[in-house]
C-alpha cells in the first residue's frame, strides 16, 4: 500500500503531480516512482536529504498500509454529487472497499485566476499548487492515523497546522489557523511565485524518478505508452505477441526498482544502458514504420537520435558501449533459451530478475536484441563517426519483422488474411520486412497448412520478387 | 410573474493562447470562456447574483446544465457574487476546462471518469443563477433564473 499518482482519471497531469510531490520533499533525490499498472504510478521514498515536517508526513503516507491516490485535475472536474471542483480547489474522499483515499486537486490555479486563502491578519495570500496538495495530504495522513476529526472546521484546523509547517519551510506567508475560506484573485501580499527547488544535477539523473516525475523525460514515457496503446491491440496477433510482455513486466520490475532506489550506480547504469537507448529505439521504430518516410529520412533521424544519446553519456560510458552492445545481445539469447548463467554485469542482473519472475520471456529476448542493435550502432558512431547505413536499416527491419510470438501460440485462430492486411498497412510497410516476416511466420506455422499460407503470403506481397536478402 | 433578473445572453468561446497561462497548460486540458449576460429588470430593487459555478450536470440529450447556486447545506462559505442596481447589466464570466470530467461512483465498484468535450459533446448549455436582494450567504436558495444556449454547429 502506498501513495499513488493517477494516470487514468486525470488528463495527462501526472508530471505536474509528481513535481508537486517533489517540491514537498524539496527535491529529495530519494523520491522516485515506478508504474505497476497502466493506471497509476507508485511513489517510493527513501529520504536522502535532512528530514522536515512536510517530508516526514509524505514519507508516512508512502509507507502507510493503505493506498492514497492523488489526481491532478482541471478546474472543471465534477464529483459524483455534481459539485464542481472549481469552487473547492482540493477535495479528499475517504477510501472504501474498492476505492483508495482519493485526493482531487486543481492544478490550474483556479484556471489561471489564482487560489487565495487568508493569512493570520485576514489578508489574502496565494495558495500555491504544491501547498494545496500538501494540505490535502495532511487530511489523508490523519485519516490513516485514525485521528481525523468528526467536524469539517476541526479537520481544517488540523490540516492548516501542517500546511503552515510547509509554508514555513518554503518561507511563504502563514495561513490563518482556522479560516478555510478560499477566494480567487490577486494576493494582498506574498506574491504568486512559489520557491521552486530544482533537482541537483548529477552525472546520472535519478532514472525512474526523473522520467516519471515531470522531468524532461516525461514526454518520452508518454511516447512509449502511446506506442504500447497503438500496437498492442492493433490485431489479434499483436495482442498475442504483446500479452506475455505486459504480463511479465509487472512481475519483475518492482524488484529492479527496489534495487535502483538503494543503488545509485545501478540506477545510473540502467538509465544509460537501457532506458535512454529504449527511448531512442522507440523514435527510430516509429519513423521506420511510417510508410511516408523514405530511407534517407530514417537515416538522418536515426543519426540525430544516436548523437543525442551519445551527447548525454560521460566519457567512461562511451568507451564501454561495444561491451554493452555485446552484453545486451547475449542477454537476449539467454532469455530466449532461458539460460540462467551466473554473471555480475548489468544485463546478467536484469536477465536473472526476468527469469526469476517465471513467465514467457520471448518478448524481452526480442527487446534486448533491438537494444543491442541500437547500442552497437551507437558504439560504431562514437568510434568512427559513421552514420546509420543501409545495412543497419536492413538489420533493423529484420529485427522488427521477427516480433515475439509465444511458443505454442495458435496463430491460425485469427483470420490470417485479415491479420496480414492490417500488418502490411501499419507495420510491415517495407517489402524486405514483409519478406522477413513471411519467413518468420512460416517457421511458426503448422507444416500441413504451410502451402495455403505460402499462397496467401504471395498474394498479399509478403513473398515474391524484391527480396533483398 | 417575470423574473426580476434576466439572462439576456449566454456565450461560449475558446480562450486565446495568450490567456492560457503556464499554470493552465497541462496534458489534454483546453480552455473555454462561458459568459452569462444578466440584466436587472427591476425598477427599484437591487439584486445580487451568484457568480461561481457550484454544480454541473450533463444530460443524456447532450445538454450541459450549469448551476450558479448555493443550496442549503452544500457550501461552507458564501459564494462569489455580483450585484446589479435597478436596470443594470453585467456579464458573469467563468472559465471552463475541457474535457469536463464527471466522476462516477458505481456501488461496490471503482470510481470511473466520464469525459465531456467542448464543443463536440455538448449541444446546449443551460444556466441557472440564484439571486436575491441581499448578498449571498453559504445557504442562499433565493430565486433562480435560467436560460439555455444552443451551441452552433458547422453545417
Amino acid at each position: 500500500m502506498t501513495l499513488l499518482i493517477d494516470l487514468s482519471l486525470g488528463l495527462g497531469t501526472y508530471p505536474t503531480v509528481g513535481d508537486d510531490l517533489l517540491q514537498i520533499t524539496r527535491c529529495d533525490p530519494g523520491l522516485s516512482s515506478f508504474q505497476p499498472t497502466e493506471f497509476v504510478l507508485q511513489v517510493t521514498y527513501t529520504p536522502k536529504k535532512a528530514a522536515t515536517a512536510p517530508s516526514n508526513l509524505l514519507l508516512a503516507i508512502v509507507d502507510a498500509p493503505v493506498n492514497v491516490l492523488v489526481v491532478g485535475v482541471g478546474s472543471t472536474y465534477v464529483l459524483s454529487n455534481g459539485t464542481a471542483i472549481s469552487e473547492k480547489a482540493g477535495v479528499i474522499q475517504p477510501g472504501d472497499l474498492v476505492n483508495p483515499i482519493t485526493i482531487w486537486y486543481d492544478i490550474t490555479d483556479a484556471g489561471g485566476k489564482h487560489w487565495l486563502v487568508e493569512d493570520a491578519n485576514s489578508q489574502k495570500v496565494h495558495l500555491p499548487r504544491a501547498v494545496l496538495v500538501f494540505h490535502e495530504l495532511a487530511h489523508a495522513f490523519h485519516m490513516i492515523q485514525g485521528d481525523y476529526p468528526a467536524t469539517s472546521p476541526e479537520r481544517e484546523v488540523q490540516a492548516i497546522r501542517h500546511e503552515n509547517e510547509f509554508r514555513s519551510v518554503v518561507e511563504l506567508p502563514l495561513r490563518h489557523s482556522s479560516s478555510h475560506e478560499g477566494f480567487t484573485g490577486i494576493p494582498d501580499h506574498g506574491g504568486l511565485t512559489f520557491p521552486t527547488c530544482t533537482v541537483e544535477s548529477t552525472p546520472c539523473p535519478t532514472a525512474v524518478a526523473a522520467e516519471a516525475l515531470g522531468s524532461p523525460h516525461a514526454p518520452d514515457l508518454d511516447a512509449l505508452r502511446s506506442v504500447r496503446r497503438r500496437y498492442k491491440d492493433l490485431s489479434a496477433w499483436c495482442t498475442l505477441a504483446s500479452g506475455p510482455i505486459l504480463d511479465l513486466y509487472p512481475k519483475f520490475s518492482p524488484a529492479i526498482v527496489h534495487d535502483m532506489r538503494r543503488d545509485e550506480e545501478l540506477r545510473c547504469a540502467i538509465f544509460t544502458r537501457v532506458v535512454q537507448p529504449l527511448f531512442g529505439l522507440r523514435e527510430i521504430v516509429e519513423r521506420f514504420l511510417d510508410d511516408q518516410a523514405d530511407d534517407a529520412g530514417v537515416v538522418a533521424m536515426s543519426d540525430e537520435v544516436l548523437d543525442r544519446y551519445l551527447a548525454a553519456l560521460d566519457p567512461a560510458a562511451l568507451t564501454t558501449l561495444s561491451e554493452a552492445a555485446g552484453a545486451a545481445a547475449d542477454a537476449g539469447q539467454r532469455l530466449a533459451s532461458r539460460s540462467a548463467r551466473a554473471g555480475d554485469g548489468l544485463f546478467d542482473y536484469i536477465v536473472d530478475k526476468i527469469l526469476a519472475a517465471d513467465g514467457d520471456a520471448t518478448g524481452f529476448a526480442w527487446g534486448f536484441a533491438g537494444l543491442a542493435l541500437f547500442l552497437r550502432r551507437a558504439a560504431e558512431r562514437a568510434r568512427d563517426g559513421g552514420g546509420v547505413s543501409e545495412e543497419f536499416l536492413l538489420d533493423f527491419g529484420d529485427w522488427l519483422a521477427r516480433p515475439p510470438i509465444p511458443p505454442g501460440a495458435d496463430l491460425s485462430q485469427a483470420d490470417p488474411r485479415a491479420e496480414l492486411i492490417i500488418l502490411r498497412e501499419h507495420v510491415f510497410t517495407r517489402p524486405h520486412m514483409r519478406h522477413a516476416f513471411a519467413r518468420h511466420l512460416l517457421g511458426l506455422w503448422p507444416s500441413r497448412a504451410a502451402p495455403e499460407l505460402r499462397a496467401l503470403l504471395s498474394e498479399l506481397s509478403y513473398m515474391g520478387a524484391g527480396n533483398r536478402r | 410573474m417575470t423574473d426580476a433578473l434576466e439572462i439576456t445572453a449566454v456565450r461560449l468561446s475558446p480562450l486565446s493562447s495568450d490567456e492560457v497561462t503556464p499554470d493552465m497548460r497541462h496534458g489534454e486540458i483546453e480552455w473555454w470562456r462561458l459568459e452569462i449576460a444578466v440584466c436587472n429588470r427591476s425598477r427599484s430593487e437591487r439584486y445580487c447574483a451568484i457568480s461561481g459555478i457550484h454544480r454541473i450536470h450533463y444530460d443524456d440529450d447532450g445538454t450541459l446544465a450549469v448551476a450558479l447556486t448555493a443550496p442549503a447545506g452544500e457550501r461552507d462559505y458564501a459564494p462569489g457574487y455580483v450585484c446589479l442596481d435597478p436596470g443594470a447589466e453585467a456579464t458573469i464570466t467563468t472559465r471552463i476546462s475541457s474535457p469536463i470530467t464527471f466522476v462516477e461512483e458505481p456501488p461496490r465498484a471503482p470510481r470511473t471518469a466520464r469525459r465531456v468535450r467542448l464543443p463536440d459533446d455538448v449541444g446546449a448549455i443551460r444556466c441557472v443563477i440564484a439571486y436575491d436582494a441581499r448578498p449571498p450567504t453559504p445557504a442562499f436558495p433565493g430565486r433562480t433564473v435560467s436560460a439555455s444556449y444552443v451551441l452552433p454547429r458547422a453545417d
